[in-house]
């Protein structure tokens, strides 16, 4: 699993520090320009956590892509590694890249509280924090960032096994529309069986408009059953993204 | 067959056996109730014209295909895993990825494969005129497929699938695969070549398969082919797939 990964890295490693270089010019163009142009300091906080959104998304994009590719190619596939290694790579992927995405994220924020801008968002309501958990704040930051990327990512596995195994036209769109089903469905699960905890991708962040955005441990998923939950779902999807591999996937 | 070769053949532990193995892509049949074996220190010449099956054959023999009924077996295990560690395959295509130096591509087969021989690789890298820090996707067709024969050779593995090795190279290299072929093979394995170009290869073949629309039609020694037929195995080929 963890060759695979380092394959991975290799075959990507220029997209993923083109990636990080253009996050780090993304982010400093909004501080630096921010200023200039005199966007207030609450802009600049929501316009620095869409830009972690946006690479967030991208960071997606690269797993999704890169376990696709493993998948399909000959050279990969004939390795003596079982179908669940190539699944585990993905995740660790994932894992990896979100891990170093929320790295340069805690420096950020690391930045905010030592000049003070961290106070002057709380204070002006720019940022609002409601924390309820059993874990630590930074620590629960983490904790359901990675499980939520973690947790969509089996999604996303599972949808790319699915669309690998179809063999006519049109697969992407047929994953979309899978994607958009599995996502409603979870979500109305929660509702029906947790009383809405846990219902979105992130569900702890919430933009509330151009210069406010919340974080309310209550409406995340890291405490009792909607985390038990989650964790049983996605052991299926993963189960089913590798009998897929396994039986259907074609391979070049 | 005869009956003391059959006999003989379930003696010894085969390497590869494929009974009743039907494979339909939609509605195509590309292998119909195919049933063989191959032993150990067999070269195999599976021949066959272009969609005859053989590139379906090998693929399930490698563990890439699943076969829609029969079974096969890799020294006794079904295709998968295990299987896997036992057979190096040569596909028809490149198994490089697009990206991997020579070197690279080297250094993957060590990583995953426990019978990769650094010295065997070393040795053939020097044979076929490769250097480590080359760009794989960057090299010629004929260089290409040295690659890919390094690639697979270079593992000391039981059952070496061969898909097409000299297929779209020109004659000189041609003849540089051949030697490789004979100069790196492990004696105590097997190797299976895939090909329509005979004339070329026939002189190392022991036993050859004929494949023609999915179905097995010819096995046999070569030396008791051209014997009985009093042809060698290419005009027999084309006398075989005249109407192909």
């Amino acid at each position: 699993m963890l060759t695979l990964l380092k394959y991975d890295l290799k075959r990507d490693q220029f997209m993923l520090l083109g990636g990080m270089i253009a996050l780090l010019l993304a982010l400093l163009t909004i501080e630096l320009g921010g200023r200039q142009i005199n966007i207030e300091t609450n802009g600049i906080a929501v316009l620095s956590f869409m830009t972690y959104s946006f690479f967030g998304i991208l960071l997606l994009i690269a797993v999704c892509n890169s376990f696709r590719a493993s998948i399909r190619s000959v050279g990969r596939r004939l390795v003596p590694l079982g179908s669940i290694h190539y699944v585990g790579a993905a995740l660790l992927y994932a894992l990896l890249l979100s891990a170093v995405l929320l790295a340069i994220a805690g420096l950020h924020l690391l930045y905010y509280k030592s000049s003070g801008i961290l106070r002057e968002l709380e204070q002006s309501g720019g940022v609002t924090v409601n924390w309820n958990s059993s874990l630590p704040l930074p620590f629960g930051i983490v904790v359901v960032v990675l499980w939520s990327t973690l947790f969509l990512v089996t999604m996303l596995l599972l949808v790319m096994a699915v669309t690998e195994s179809l063999k006519f036209k049109g697969r992407s769109l047929i994953g979309l529309v899978i994607v958009v089903l599995l996502s409603s469905v979870i979500s109305w699960a929660k509702n029906a069986f947790f009383g809405g905890v846990g219902v979105g991708t992130l569900p702890g962040f919430h933009i509330e408009n151009q210069s406010q955005m919340t974080m309310q441990s209550q409406y995340s998923s890291i405490d009792g059953f909607g985390f038990v939950f989650e964790l049983v779902v996605a052991a299926l999807f993963i189960w089913a993204a590798v009998k897929l591999i396994d039986r259907k996937v074609r391979i070049e | 067959m005869t009956g003391s070769a059959n006999r003989e053949e379930a003696e010894v532990e085969q390497l590869l056996e494929f009974e009743a193995v039907s494979k339909k892509y939609g509605n195509k049949a590309a292998l119909r109730d195919v049933s063989l074996s191959v032993g150990p220190g067999r070269i195999v010449g599976l021949l066959g014209s272009n969609g005859s099956g053989k590139t379906t054959l090998m693929r399930i023999a490698a563990g890439l295909d699943r076969p829609d009924s029969g079974t096969v077996r890799v020294l006794g295990h079904e295709p998968g895993r295990a299987s896997k560690a036992l057979i190096s395959f040569m596909p028809d295509r490149p198994q490089f990825e697009r990206w991997m130096t020579v070197g690279e591509a080297l250094d993957f087969q060590r990583d995953f494969f426990a019978d990769f021989d650094p010295d065997k690789s070393k040795r053939m890298l020097e044979f076929m005129k490769l250097s480590r820090g080359d760009k794989a996707s960057s090299l010629s067709k004929g260089m290409q497929e040295r690659l890919q024969l390094t690639l697979a050779l270079s593992r000391r593995a039981s059952l070496y699938l061969l898909d097409e090795p000299i297929g779209g190279v020109d004659p000189v290299a041609r003849g540089h695969i051949l030697d490789a072929l004979v100069e790196f093979y492990e004696e105590d394995s097997s190797m299976i070549v895939s090909t329509h170009l005979i004339a070329d290869i026939e002189r190392i073949f022991d036993e050859v398969l004929m494949i023609k629309e999915g179905s097995l039609v010819l096995r046999q020694e070569v030396e008791q082919l051209r014997m009985d037929s009093g042809k060698s195995v290419d005009q027999l080929f084309k006398e075989v797939y005249a109407e192909c």
